[in-house]
């Protein structure tokens, strides 16, 4: 074999193994999956947002789109937003999911950044009924 | 030491690397795209309506004052073939006597005993006379009402008030009537503001009247 060759193939080696981010790199369905974990930890606090809703309106459903950047330095979840095409949700509703999600942390961060959009669906259970009026 | 030395072909090899290696680490510092395509789902839990108000259902009262009588919605219970208020009619009697208290302008009240069909004639006048009786007692001794305010009458079976060929009917006739037969009538003449509606007394006149008048 060629000197040359063999310095060719020892540098692609190395630079395969030792990309210029030395860190994690998940495949697309990986990102959104250990992403998609992420939110799942403010389940409690987005369900809360949907109660206070239904305050409002006993029977409000819909669906709140959301797209946003995972930082790749930091894993953080930045530029937050609402998705007005495609939400049909009270604009309070939107917001407090936003303010749920935003600033969570992708742990191990990502080689590289992740454009995500994610989709909250809401329905409510019937109402309990009411309860009778102390006398 | 000596280094050894690199040919033309090498130096070309190494460039051709160095930008494959650059466009590796290029493609796999690019962000990555990806959405969700399964929502996540939240349920929520309404709150659930306001209590219902608690339905009060007033019990029919007992004793009611009419314009020229005062009707008891229980029947007073005597002993089988006596005048003798049984104790279970107490409470009756006594909300009888607070009616009475309460509406001051009741001057005269008649007592009038009603029997149903059984029996003779002659002792259903004489029982009925002697419950009526019984009752006018009862409130004068028991309620210190004046007896003066009150006359008492048995009409035995000649007023019936249903029929008599049922049980139900026999029950009605049995009965204990209080009817007023005279009481204070007030007399207000009011002059209303056509512009704000308000009603103004300008001249109230009380006078004791017997039924008939006050029925007027």
């Amino acid at each position: 074999m060629r000197i040359s060759t063999i310095f060719s193939l020892t540098f692609l080696a190395a630079s395969a193994v030792v990309p210029g981010c030395t860190c994690v790199a998940r495949d697309a369905e990986t990102y959104k999956a250990d992403t998609r974990t992420v939110l799942e930890t403010r389940n409690k606090t987005i369900k809360d947002c949907y109660d206070v809703a239904l305050t409002t309106d006993p029977k409000l459903d819909g669906t709140v789109v959301v797209t946003f950047k995972v930082e790749k330095k930091t894993g953080k979840i930045i530029d937050t937003a609402v998705d007005p095409a495609r939400t049909k949700a009270p604009e309070s509703l939107s917001k407090c999911i936003v303010e749920a999600v935003d600033g969570l942390t992708l742990d191990p961060v990502d080689q590289r950044d992740g454009m995500a959009t994610f989709s909250w669906t809401f329905k409510a259970n019937e109402p309990k009924p009411a309860e009778e009026a102390a006398s | 030491m000596q280094f050894p030395r690199i040919s033309r072909a090498t130096t070309s090899t190494l460039l051709t690397s160095l930008t494959l290696a650059a466009a590796l680490q290029l493609v796999a510092c690019g962000p990555t795209v990806f959405e969700d395509a399964s929502a996540l789902t939240v349920v929520g839990d309404p709150p659930p309506p306001p209590p219902k108000p608690k339905v009060v259902v007033e019990k029919p009262k007992r004793v009611v004052v009419e314009d020229n009588r005062i009707v008891i919605n229980e029947k007073i219970q005597f002993d089988f073939n006596k005048a003798t208020i049984k104790p279970e009619s107490d409470s009756l009697m006594q909300e009888i006597i607070k009616v009475i208290k309460d509406h001051p302008h009741i001057k005269k009240i008649a007592i009038e005993g009603h029997t149903s069909s059984e029996g003779s004639d002659k002792y259903n006048l004489k029982l009925s006379d002697k419950r009526a009786k019984a009752v006018q007692d009862y409130l004068v001794t028991k309620g210190e009402l004046p007896k003066e305010m009150f006359t008492a009458k048995g009409f035995g079976e000649s007023k019936p008030i249903a029929e008599e060929s049922t049980e139900e009917g026999k029950e009605k006739n049995r009965r204990v009537e209080f009817n007023i037969t005279e009481q204070d009538v007030t007399r207000k003449k009011v002059a209303i503001d056509p512009e704000s509606g308000e009603k103004t007394v300008v001249e109230e006149k009380t006078k004791t009247v017997g039924v008939r008048e006050a029925a007027k």
